[in-house]
């Protein structure tokens, strides 16, 4: 890694951990000030992040998400740039600070990981390039639904007990959070579908070696796929209303999530250096 | 210039005598107009509101406002005794009274602590002073500079963010389950002082469709009448609950007249959507167990008081931050106010310029050994040129004072005429 990557990163890194901590005082607190400081660090980092892989870009004259490390620094910067988005267009700072631990968890792995010294080993297509910015970008969604879901869970949880917290104060309706919930929902399945579409075509084109229907992470993905669709589809029903459709919803997350470390321990042409 | 302010709040006297003391919008022009004839006032000012009646006075007279003539102004205004008004009424003077019109203003004064309805009153009833010519250059500073602290004191607290009554925390917590509560439909069961609060509270949050279901049809009727919305009787409650969102119970009753079986069969007529009950009702309305069923949110009283006792320890803690604010702002504007007094400047201009004539007169007329009558005939030309030099600046201070919108001209004038402030 470079000097300059080394402080982008690194710096991005800093303002995460900030935002974790500000958003906890604010979320707690209630107050104001320590919420708009989470929104500005997260910002920050993700400007750190654009930088570093726009950066990456420019050097390799490639797309600049070819590696395990590029894919997490990516996905926490769309989770980060979603939830502030939300946050400011639709009023819901909860969103910035429920997204800041995830994001900062996510850079810690990246940063015990560290950037690979061997080059890039995605083939330099707009194919893949569309193929890898669509599922990383689902990815996102799906972490956004799954914080949506936590938080609503939280708050229903609250609600149920009857107690009335300062975290309470910060939270929009469940309504608000569910109408989240199945947007990211929705969103996820649909830029997924995109991201296997385009994936299953660049292979078909491409004529890649035999076996690749069989590699996990196009299976995993493919399960993930299945499974969100499912959900998607019952959430709108009263079996999975509400509740239980939070529930269905984080548990689909374990999928994303071993989709994403497949790369790391089985082999396949999917596997990032 | 003095500054008074005397009156009556919430803690001081009943609403029955508040009621009867409050001063209509289209009767304020007339009644500021008595005030002046009454108190020998520059400025006047009355806040009525349904938790006070304040009269704010400027006056240059010298020496105190009796209390005793404020209570006969409001007697003969509001046809009411004295001795009724003058035990509960409250005055302040100068500095206390710039305090106690912020702290009204920032709503520390209030009934419900942080309440922002008082800002639009205040910003009323300083329009209405000022469109019937009863604001000068105290109040337009003093009143503009309070609605500055008191938007200043809801940025920088957490004072407003806490609702402090059973209705509005209801409401409140209907926010926290629905999206858009104009949208939803509420069902109010029990259509007595409660169930009016709760109607009240809930139309002013924008919901329109209110059902309200009572044992005797006639007073859910009599309510919706007065207030808006349908009727239902009692023996409806089954058929018309799955179309409800939010449930408010406040029914004299003594056994749950909501079962965990009607909340079950609601559901499932609603497929899932879920519903908000709050049960205020001693003895309660709805069975404690429908708060089992998934997508149910119940509240009793209880759990609505609790959340009110926090909220008011929460607003307190929040008077103590806003004081600091309250007393920074009150100390500059009475320095504003005090800055430049008109009336001590042009009185310091005129006394500095007829000194300076008289010596000059005096000299000359020495020299020149005129008569008795010559000499009264140059001292009064000497007046009326002097007179007439200082008409113009006069005027135009006189009318920069008055509009309070901006202290240039004055502080030239302290500066070309070598004057103090």
């Amino acid at each position: 890694m470079s000097t300059i990557d080394w402080v982008f990163f690194h710096t991005a890194v800093a303002l995460f951990a900030a935002a974790t901590v500000l958003g906890i005082v604010g979320a707690r607190s209630g107050r104001r000030g320590p919420v708009a400081a989470t929104r500005a660090a997260l910002l920050g980092a993700v400007i750190a992040l654009g930088f570093m892989l726009a950066r990456h870009g420019m050097e390799s004259g490639a797309f600049p998400v070819a590696n395990r490390f590029d894919a997490l620094v990516f996905s926490c910067a769309t989770l980060a740039l979603l939830a502030l988005t939300l946050d400011l267009v639709r009023g819901l700072p909860i969103l910035s600070v429920g997204a800041a631990p995830f994001c900062f968890m996510d850079a810690l792995v990246a940063a015990t990981l560290g950037m690979p010294t061997a080059g890039a080993t995605a083939p330099a297509s707009a194919w893949v390039g569309l193929h890898v910015v669509a599922t990383l970008i689902s990815y996102g969604l799906f972490a956004l639904a799954f914080i949506a879901a936590l938080l609503y869970l939280v708050e229903q949880r609250q609600l149920k007990s009857g107690t009335s917290t300062s975290l309470l104060g910060l939270m929009p309706s469940l309504e608000t959070f569910y109408r989240l919930l199945l947007g990211s929902l929705g969103g996820g399945v649909a830029l997924l579908t995109v991201g296997l579409v385009v994936g299953y075509l660049f292979a078909r084109r491409q004529g890649l070696p035999e076996g690749w229907r069989t590699d996990p992470k196009v299976i995993l993905t493919t399960v993930t796929w299945v499974a969100y669709l499912l959900v998607y589809a019952l959430s709108f029903t009263r079996a999975l209303k509400g509740r239980r459709g939070a529930l269905a919803s984080m548990g689909c997350f374990f999928f994303v999530m071993t989709t994403f470390w497949a790369t790391a321990f089985w082999t396949g042409f999917h596997k990032y250096v | 210039m003095q500054l008074f302010v005397v009156g009556v709040n919430h803690t001081r006297a009943a609403v029955a005598l508040r009621e009867r003391l409050a001063f209509a919008p289209t009767e304020l022009a007339a009644a500021l107009r008595s005030l002046r004839a009454a108190l020998h006032s520059s400025e006047e000012l009355i806040l009525s509101t349904c938790n006070r009646v304040e009269l704010y006075v400027v006056r240059d007279e010298p020496g105190g406002l009796p209390e005793s003539d404020v209570a006969a102004f409001l007697a003969s205004a509001r046809g009411l005794a004295a001795a009724e008004i003058e035990p509960v009424l409250y005055a302040h003077t100068g500095p206390e009274a710039v305090r106690h019109l912020f702290k009204v203003a920032s709503s520390l004064d209030s009934m419900v602590l942080g309440e922002t309805q008082i800002i639009a009153q205040v910003k009323e009833a300083y329009h209405a002073a000022k469109e019937a010519g009863h604001t000068g250059r105290v109040f337009n500073q003093l009143f503009q500079r309070a609605l500055f602290v008191a938007k200043r004191v809801h940025s920088t607290t957490a004072i407003g963010d806490r609702n402090v009554s059973v209705p509005s925390v209801a409401a409140r917590l209907a926010e926290k389950v629905f999206q858009d509560l104009s949208t939803k439909k509420v069902l109010i069961l029990g259509a007595g002082d409660t169930g009016t609060l709760t109607l009240r509270t809930f139309k002013e949050r924008g919901v329109t469709d209110i059902l309200v279901v009572n044992r005797t049809l006639a007073h859910a009727q009599e309510l919706v009448a007065r207030l808006g919305g349908h009727a239902q009787p009692l023996d409806q409650l089954a058929h018309v609950l799955p179309v409800a969102d939010v449930v408010i119970a406040c029914l004299q009753a003594p056994e749950p007249v909501i079962t965990p079986a009607m909340i079950h069969a609601a559901l499932q007529a609603r497929r899932g959507e879920p519903m908000f009950l709050i049960d205020i009702a001693v003895p309660r309305n709805i069975s404690p167990e429908v708060n089992r069923l998934d997508n149910v949110y119940l509240f009793n009283i209880d759990d609505l008081e609790a959340i009110v006792n926090q909220n008011l320890v929460e607003r307190n803690r929040q008077i103590s931050a806003a004081l600091p604010t309250i007393e920074a702002e009150a100390a500059a504007t009475l320095k504003d106010i005090e800055l430049v007094d008109i009336e001590k400047v042009l009185v310091q201009l005129r006394r500095q310029c007829h000194d300076i004539g008289d010596d000059e007169m005096k000299k000359t007329l020495d020299r020149l050994g005129l008569a008795a009558p010559q000499r009264e005939e140059v001292e009064q030309m000497v007046r009326r040129v002097l007179n007439k030099v200082l008409h113009t600046p006069t005027t135009a201070l006189k009318e920069e004072a008055h509009n309070g919108r901006s202290f240039t001209l004055i502080e030239l004038a302290l500066r070309l005429f070598g004057l103090h402030k």
